[in-house]
């Protein structure tokens, strides 16, 4: 188990405050977007940066103030970092040979490994020789040989051309979770990340501000920027709580219905209404959208827009809406069946109980 | 970063890589499936032939009048001469030492310059220029002044501590020219390996940390072995420096110490032994060929760790240890290596009353040489002689430099790049000697001064090829191909588009030339045109009286016209 409190650094115009569980045998996955902090969070783990606060638990070892190499922390970079100059059976039994592993146990573990991740041939063979999918299961291999506590991996698949990272990820939290180890695995792809993680932690401005299995941090973000993050789908500003508070007909007492109003016209959501001073919005997620030509049906929202743009994308398009009156577009992405066309005014329904307000 | 082309780029500016040309030029090879063309194997073989021709010369004047034998016969004697080994020997003895201590002063600033940002770091990369372009021989008049037994620093220390006696007398020693050679050449080791340090990932060291690696492990495993051959090629760099160091050697060299170089230079002119100097040009020649030779590979070597490498990674601002250090090292600096320069600027301005007198500040020293409106003193021959030799040499060297680098764009490969090696295996004195013995001497009396200027213009052209082969590479060729797809011939395209990307390496390149043939003393020494007095020549003239204070006022004249045109070139390294 790997648990984070209070963990601070900070740089000219940056602060990074990290707090996180990751349970034992459990695949974690860090996404948020460029610049928020992640390979930092990783390097405060691994101990190349030193944090100001804050402590880092590991297997029930404090190690926050332990030199990188004490610390029993893995790491996989994102361009892997293998020595160049060493072959690849050297750069494997770096670890252990640090560890005062012995000669014939080493090479033994170091041929395991290889066989585990199919390099057998590889042993000899310089870095340089390497496909970009070698270097990464080298690379993996050499940390395992180390045998952390925990595996760190920053953006490992990242350089690697888009099939092959499709290939290697399944590939990659297989192997990982068969050492019986943990990983922490840093991303900003959001496909790679909700297809690989069992645990998911949203970063952004140098915190986690969500965390959670991925399916349900998908199903019930708590934040606009989780929701605009995972791609789910628009986030309508509210310019004004319409009505206090009531419970529906039909809608539990614990479900209270908020309406709002927005440049789309007035809409209904499902509480809670988030506490906070951010700008709140109305979020819906596309794959809730129905386009309604008939009457107004109960729970459900009517929005209507004028089409401005649709574009093909294969097995869904992409709809920009404006509102009636002109204003902000949305984006919608739609059954590539239903025809559209541009300056056309058009209606959804939206399930009101599918609808939430977020800041 | 390549260390040929940093003698001739902007200091402080981005690195370009002298043999990316290659490696690009290799690329549109296979893309373009292109042969070398006949003008580039016909610029290869000019190059060629101005480095061989002086060894021609040398070649025929060792054989004599006896052909083969002869030259077999004058070689053997000047192998079999123990002043020959013993040359060697101490040549070879005091360029590794001199590489050594460079190495020594080099490294500390290459880590700090690359790992922290401070006021100052740039002006600090750009002391990388100092060996090229400050003259030896003022580095000389700076030393004597500074380090000497009556220099600015014993006169300092005896006042401190009331010695009596001069307490730093190891100048005129080979522990005296080792370190006059450290001293001069180590900013080329803190800006070669400063600029591959600067870009050398660290995640491989970081890597070593989490597998378990302390500091020290892991900078052996994960940086030294990037940076070697960077620390090779500019040791071996300073090595070929003080291994062809003439004037120094000259004026420092220990009793019985003395480098090929300088024996070259008595047998010609001072026992006028003409096959004797011949031969031991040659063999000077060939041991700086297999310097050269290992120059190359490590400078191939280094590219590719350098090819590696990201962007320039970001600096930190210094602070305990590191503010220290650099502290410390800011100190040494100023101590060894901008006091000398400081005590010739301060010894140009001090004019004595008489022998003993007191000195007082002022420009008697510069108004003696300057002499009249109606008689000119020597120092307005001097600047005269020097501008006419320089600006002449500067100009032929960048034009002959950017044809070739133009030329052979596409067309690298290793043999070409061992050619164009090769002029920098031969050292200013075997060139200026070479060339004056391919001369018949009726003709030489006329031409001696156009001698002076190809010969400095050769000197140059290795630096100055590089240099804008360097810029070439680094010039995307796509412009270039809109061009010709829009109709442009590809001489026009070269002209319309390369040679426009291309001016500033250019304009650096020949800045360069021009520091480096203002500055030469060898050549005019060995060619001495009659009644042909530039700058350096009229300096040792000055210090071999001992009028240190009038060599000074013109030390730094010379110092102002080859620092000057280098530094007001690439005067943004100076403003950050």
């Amino acid at each position: 188990m790997l648990s984070i409190k209070g963990l601070r650094f900070t740089r000219a115009n940056f602060r990074l405050e990290l707090a996180l569980e990751l349970p034992r045998g459990a695949y974690g996955v860090i996404l948020g977007p460029s610049g928020c902090g992640k390979s930092t969070a990783l390097r405060l783990i691994a101990g190349l940066l030193r944090a100001e606060a804050g402590s880092i638990e590991l297997a029930g070892r404090r190690i926050e103030a332990l030199p990188p190499e004490r610390r029993r922390v893995g790491m996989v970079f994102q361009d892997y970092a293998l020595f160049p100059h060493l072959s690849v059976r050297r750069n494997i039994e770096y670890g252990p040979k640090l560890s005062g592993e012995a000669g014939p146990a080493r090479r033994r573990h170091v041929e395991e490994l290889a066989h585990a991740f199919r390099i057998d041939a590889l042993l000899e063979r310089r870095p340089t020789e390497l496909s970009g999918g070698e270097q990464q299961r080298v690379a993996l291999a050499r940390s395992l040989a180390a045998r952390p506590e925990v595996l760190l991996l920053d953006e490992p698949l990242s350089s690697l051309d888009a099939s092959l990272r499709r290939e290697l990820r399944a590939d990659l939290r297989a192997r990982v979770l068969e050492a019986g180890l943990s990983a922490l695995h840093v991303t900003h792809d959001l496909e790679e990340a909700l297809a690989i993680a069992d645990r998911l932690y949203v970063m952004d401005g140098g915190r986690i501000v969500e965390s959670g299995p991925p399916e349900k941090l998908y199903a019930r973000p708590l934040s606009a920027f989780t929701a605009g993050f995972l791609g789910r789908g628009p986030l309508l500003p509210v310019s004004a709580l319409l009505d206090e508070p009531d419970s529906d007909a039909g809608m539990t007492q614990a479900r209270k219905i908020y309406r709002v109003e927005t440049a789309f016209g007035p809409l209904s959501a499902e509480g809670p209404l988030p506490s906070g001073s951010g700008e709140l919005f109305l979020h819906f997620s596309a794959q809730d959208v129905r386009v309604s030509p008939g009457e107004t049906r109960p729970h459900m929202n009517r929005l209507r827009g004028r089409v401005v743009e649709t574009t093909f994308l294969g097995r869904t398009q992409r709809l920009a809406l404006a509102p009636p009156e002109g204003g902000e577009t949305i984006e919608l992405e739609l059954d590539p069946l239903i025809h559209l066309t541009r300056g056309e005014l058009v209606a959804l329904d939206l399930p009101i109980d599918r609808c939430m307000l977020l800041r | 970063m390549s260390l040929f082309a940093k003698a001739g780029r902007a200091p402080g500016r981005q690195p370009r890589l002298a043999s990316t040309a290659g490696v690009s030029a290799a690329e549109d090879r296979g893309a373009r499936g292109m042969r070398p063309s006949l003008a580039g194997k016909l610029a290869l073989f000019v190059l060629a032939a101005m480095a061989a021709a002086p060894l021609g010369g040398a070649l025929i004047r060792a054989a004599g009048d006896e052909g083969a034998a002869g030259l077999a016969r004058a070689l053997g004697r000047s192998i079999a001469h123990p002043t020959t080994l013993r040359a060697l020997a101490f040549g070879l003895k005091e360029a590794a030492a001199s590489a050594l201590l460079a190495l020594l002063f080099g490294i500390p600033g290459a880590y700090l310059t690359a790992r922290y940002e401070f006021p100052g770091r740039r002006l600090l990369k750009a002391l990388a220029a100092v060996p090229f372009c400050v003259p030896p021989i003022l580095v000389v008049l700076a030393f004597v002044l500074y380090f000497g037994r009556n220099g600015y620093l014993n006169r300092t220390f005896m006042t401190l501590f009331g010695l009596s006696e001069p307490p730093l007398r190891f100048l005129y020693s080979f522990w005296g020219l080792v370190l006059v050679h450290g001293f001069y050449n180590f900013p080329i080791v803190l800006a070669g390996v400063g600029e591959v340090l600067g870009r050398l990932p660290r995640d491989r060291a970081e890597a070593a940390r989490t597998l378990g690696a302390g500091r020290f492990r892991a900078a052996m495993t994960g940086l030294v072995p990037s940076l070697a051959p960077a620390i090779v090629q500019s040791m071996v760099l300073v090595f070929l420096f003080s291994f062809f160091s003439f004037v120094v050697v000259l004026v420092f060299g220990p009793l019985g110490g003395s480098t090929l170089e300088v024996e070259v230079y008595r047998a010609a002119r001072m026992l006028a032994d003409e096959r004797q100097a011949a031969a031991l040009a040659l063999i000077e020649t060939t041991a700086a060929l297999f310097i050269v030779l290992v120059l190359s590979a490590a400078e191939r070597r280094s590219l590719a760790a350098a090819r590696k490498g990201g962007s320039a990674l970001p600096r930190l601002p210094p602070r305990g240890g590191a503010l220290i250090a650099l502290i410390a090292y800011g100190l040494f600096l100023l101590v060894f290596f901008v006091g000398p320069l400081a005590a010739l600027i301060a010894e140009a301005f001090s004019v004595r009353r008489g022998m003993g007198g007191s000195a007082e500040l002022g420009l008697g020293n510069f108004a003696r040489l300057v002499g009249t409106l109606r008689s000119p003193g020597p120092l307005i021959r001097a600047i005269r002689d020097s501008l006419a030799s320089a600006l002449p040499a500067a100009l032929l060297a960048t034009a002959l430099g950017g044809a070739v680098a133009l030329l052979l764009r596409t067309q690298r490969s290793a043999l070409a790049e061992a050619v164009l090696s090769l002029p920098l295996a031969v050292s200013g004195v075997v060139l200026a000697l070479g060339w004056s013995f391919l001369v018949p001497s009726a003709v030489f009396l006329r031409i001696g001064r156009g001698l002076v200027i190809l010969v400095e213009a050769l000197a140059a052209l290795p630096f100055v090829e590089r240099s804008v082969a360097a810029a070439l590479a680094s010039v995307d060729r796509s412009p270039s191909l809109a061009a010709r797809s829009l109709g442009a011939s590809r001489l026009r395209a070269a002209l319309d588009v390369d040679l426009a990307s291309v001016a500033p390496a250019l304009g650096s390149a020949a800045a360069f030339a021009f520091s480096m043939a203002s500055g030469d003393a060898s050549t005019p020494l060995l060619v001495a045109a009659p009644g042909f007095e530039p700058l350096p020549l009229l300096i040792f003239r000055l210090v071999s009286a001992y009028r240190f204070p009038e060599a000074c006022a013109a030390g730094l004249i010379l110092a102002l016209i080859a620092g000057l045109v280098f530094f007001l070139k690439d005067r943004e390294a100076l403003c950050a």
